[in-house]
């Protein structure tokens, strides 16, 4: 039995369970502090060294080798001679005589209180990995080469609304919804070892949801070798969210900027033309009146008195256009309700139905693609006078003037246009003019300018557009967008 | 100079044209006033006599808001006529505008001896014709 025991770091213990005698060897005396036979080898003495925590399994292990054979080998503490407990393994053999009873049993006593200690050291840093993880603010996951979950942080699982645990869960098996495209990323960390991240990525969920993710996967290790994958995920959706409505705010805002400047243009030369047309016969009364001072014949008089009614005439005109001109300026939320084009066609025509006839015109319309607008009645009889009255105006003296309405519906717009095969007008060097205030292209004693800018503003009022396309000598189209609203 | 100068006024308001036309003839500041209604007609008859410099204008007045050609228009076609025309031809605009955009504009024209606001007074029309 000593023999046994050299070169190896085992105590040998004998137990005559019927003479009740028990020896250790010297080493098993070693192994717990103690010289040969300082303290007496016996069965109470050694349940006396056990750790109360220890006592019953050591117990139960005894029992069940005894009655069934079960192999003797338990781990246990024992109290050194110092008083400290020291880990141990204790194993051992039992023999039997005829009727079966034990009636001698041997084993061994091994020091195994480093390998105690490393186990527990690993144990307390797998459970403070484990915590770590798990309370990380942030969704982290890891998870072994066959992509089951071995930690996860409880972001990650808020973050993908899942319930309860993971741990052990297949990553396919709850996220059905991850494509090739990813499993392929997944692929390169676990075979090649590559450090992949994406700082904005779509992820659509199985329900339909979207999900912006910023995310990072790296392999991890266990002796060298790749033993799993490691995910960082942050979800960013109400950041793309937010940057989303901030560039729509954005754009919107450019659009207003662009609108508040053209508007801003239009007040321009609404201020400009104000103070011509104001100017221009207010100079000419006073010039009137230096003439016939400087030269009071008869004649003087006559022309000045005619002449400066004609300008109070003018100033009245213009002071009236003026005053329109505010109204549609204050009246953008004029109430608009649903109108027949027909109608409105019709009224019109006989409203100036003495121009019309001394012209000769011929007047033609089809409203069968849309044969209503939505948009306020006296904008509609303003819009569609100024309309006919200018292709009238204009008219070619070469052939009897011919002016056509369409509509056309759309599902923002309705449209309506108004061909004539007059005058026309050259784009190219009025283009930008055209309906500005009081811009006229043509020797007319009629063309105060006045009617297409007022057009302009009562339907870009009303959020609608007007456009004009013209070839000289052969005619014009004006086009007139309006909003559809219901 | 002759002393009998041509004067050509280009403006679109006819009380204006006869007005002035009234107020030079009587003053005796010319024996020939033209009417032009907007600056394509002005430029068209300067094109047609630049080689008969007796037929060309000694001053012209000319309107800026005018139909068809206004003034600025017509000032960028008479700038490249100018040095083919054999006379010397002073260039006064004659605008109800009084906007300083519209007058720095024209002081960076050298073909544009001064800006006038209307209405022109018999006074202004005197200083003109003693600059000839």
């Amino acid at each position: 039995m000593q023999l046994l025991e050299l070169g190896s770091n085992m105590g040998i213990w004998d137990w005559d369970l019927e003479r009740e005698i028990k020896w250790w060897s010297d080493r098993f005396y070693a192994l717990l502090g103690y010289q040969p036979g300082e303290i007496t080898a016996s069965y109470d003495t050694f349940m006396g060294l056990i750790h109360p925590e220890d006592e019953k399994g050591v117990l139960m292990a005894f029992e069940s080798h005894l009655k069934n054979n079960i192999k003797f080998d338990v781990q246990l503490r024992l109290r050194r001679k110092s008083g400290k407990y020291f880990w141990y393994r204790c194993q051992g053999q039992s023999k039997k005589n005829e009727k079966g009873e034990a009636i001698r049993m041997a084993g061994s006593l091994t020091d195994i209180n480093d390998y105690k200690r490393a186990e527990y050291e690993r144990e307390v840093s797998r459970k403070n990995l484990a915590s770590f993880v798990k309370h990380a603010p942030a969704a982290v996951a890891m998870l072994d080469k066959d992509m089951d979950y071995i930690l996860v942080s409880d972001v990650w699982l808020k973050d993908y609304k899942l319930e309860g645990s993971v741990i052990g869960q297949n990553h396919y098996e709850i996220f059905p919804e991850i494509g090739d495209d990813w499993k392929e990323q997944h692929r390169l960390v676990l075979e090649e070892g590559k450090v992949l991240t994406n700082n904005k990525d779509k992820f659509i969920r199985a329900d339909g949801s979207v999900q912006y993710l910023q995310w990072e996967i790296r392999p991890w290790y266990q002796s060298d070798e790749i033993a799993g994958i490691i995910m960082l995920t942050n979800v960013i959706t109400d950041i793309v969210k937010n940057e989303e409505a901030l560039k729509k705010k954005n754009k919107q805002l450019k659009e207003l900027a662009k609108k508040l400047t053209s508007q801003n243009t239009q007040l321009e030369d609404y201020a400009y033309i104000t103070s011509h047309n104001l100017r221009s016969p207010v100079g000419n009364i006073t010039a009137l009146l230096n003439l016939y001072k400087s030269d009071p014949t008869p004649e003087n008089l006559d022309f000045a008195l005619t002449n400066i009614t004609e300008s109070a005439n003018t100033l009245n005109q213009t002071i009236d256009n003026l005053s329109e001109l505010f109204t549609i300026k204050k009246e953008i939320h004029k109430k608009r309700i649903n109108l027949n084009l027909e109608e409105i066609l019709k009224q019109t025509m006989a409203s100036i139905s003495q121009e019309i006839k001394s012209k000769k015109a011929i007047i033609e319309y089809d409203f069968s693609q849309a044969t209503h607008v939505h948009f306020p009645k006296a904008y509609l009889e303003s819009v569609m006078l100024n309309l006919l009255t200018n292709a009238l105006k204009y008219s070619s003296p070469k052939r009897k003037p011919h002016i056509v309405f369409t509509s056309k519906n759309s599902k923002k717009f309705t449209t309506l246009t108004c061909t004539d095969n007059g005058l026309g007008i050259n784009l190219e060097r009025h283009g930008e003019k055209i309906f500005g205030l009081n811009k006229t292209f043509h020797r007319n004693p009629d063309a105060r300018g006045v009617g297409l800018f007022i057009t302009k503003a009562q339907i870009e009022a009303m959020g609608g557009t007007i456009n004009v396309e013209s070839t000289v000598d052969e005619g014009s189209t004006f086009t007139v967008t309006f909003l559809n609203t219901h | 100079m002759t002393n009998t100068p041509k004067v050509a006024l280009v403006d679109d308001d006819i009380i204006y044209r006869i007005t002035t036309k009234k107020l030079i003839e009587h003053k005796q500041l010319a024996n020939e006033v033209m009417f032009f209604s907007d600056g394509e007609e002005a430029i068209d008859f300067l094109r047609l006599k630049q080689n008969t410099p007796t037929d060309l204008p000694d001053i012209i007045l000319l309107d800026i808001n005018m139909p068809v050609m206004d003034g600025w228009d017509f000032l960028e076609e008479y700038i490249l006529l100018k040095p083919k025309i054999g006379k010397s031809i002073m260039l006064y605009i004659v605008s109800s505008s009084v906007s300083k955009e519209d007058i720095i504009r024209s002081k960076k024209i050298s073909a544009v001896t001064d800006y006038i606001v209307k209405p022109i007074t018999d006074e202004d029309l005197a200083t003109l014709f003693e600059s000839i």
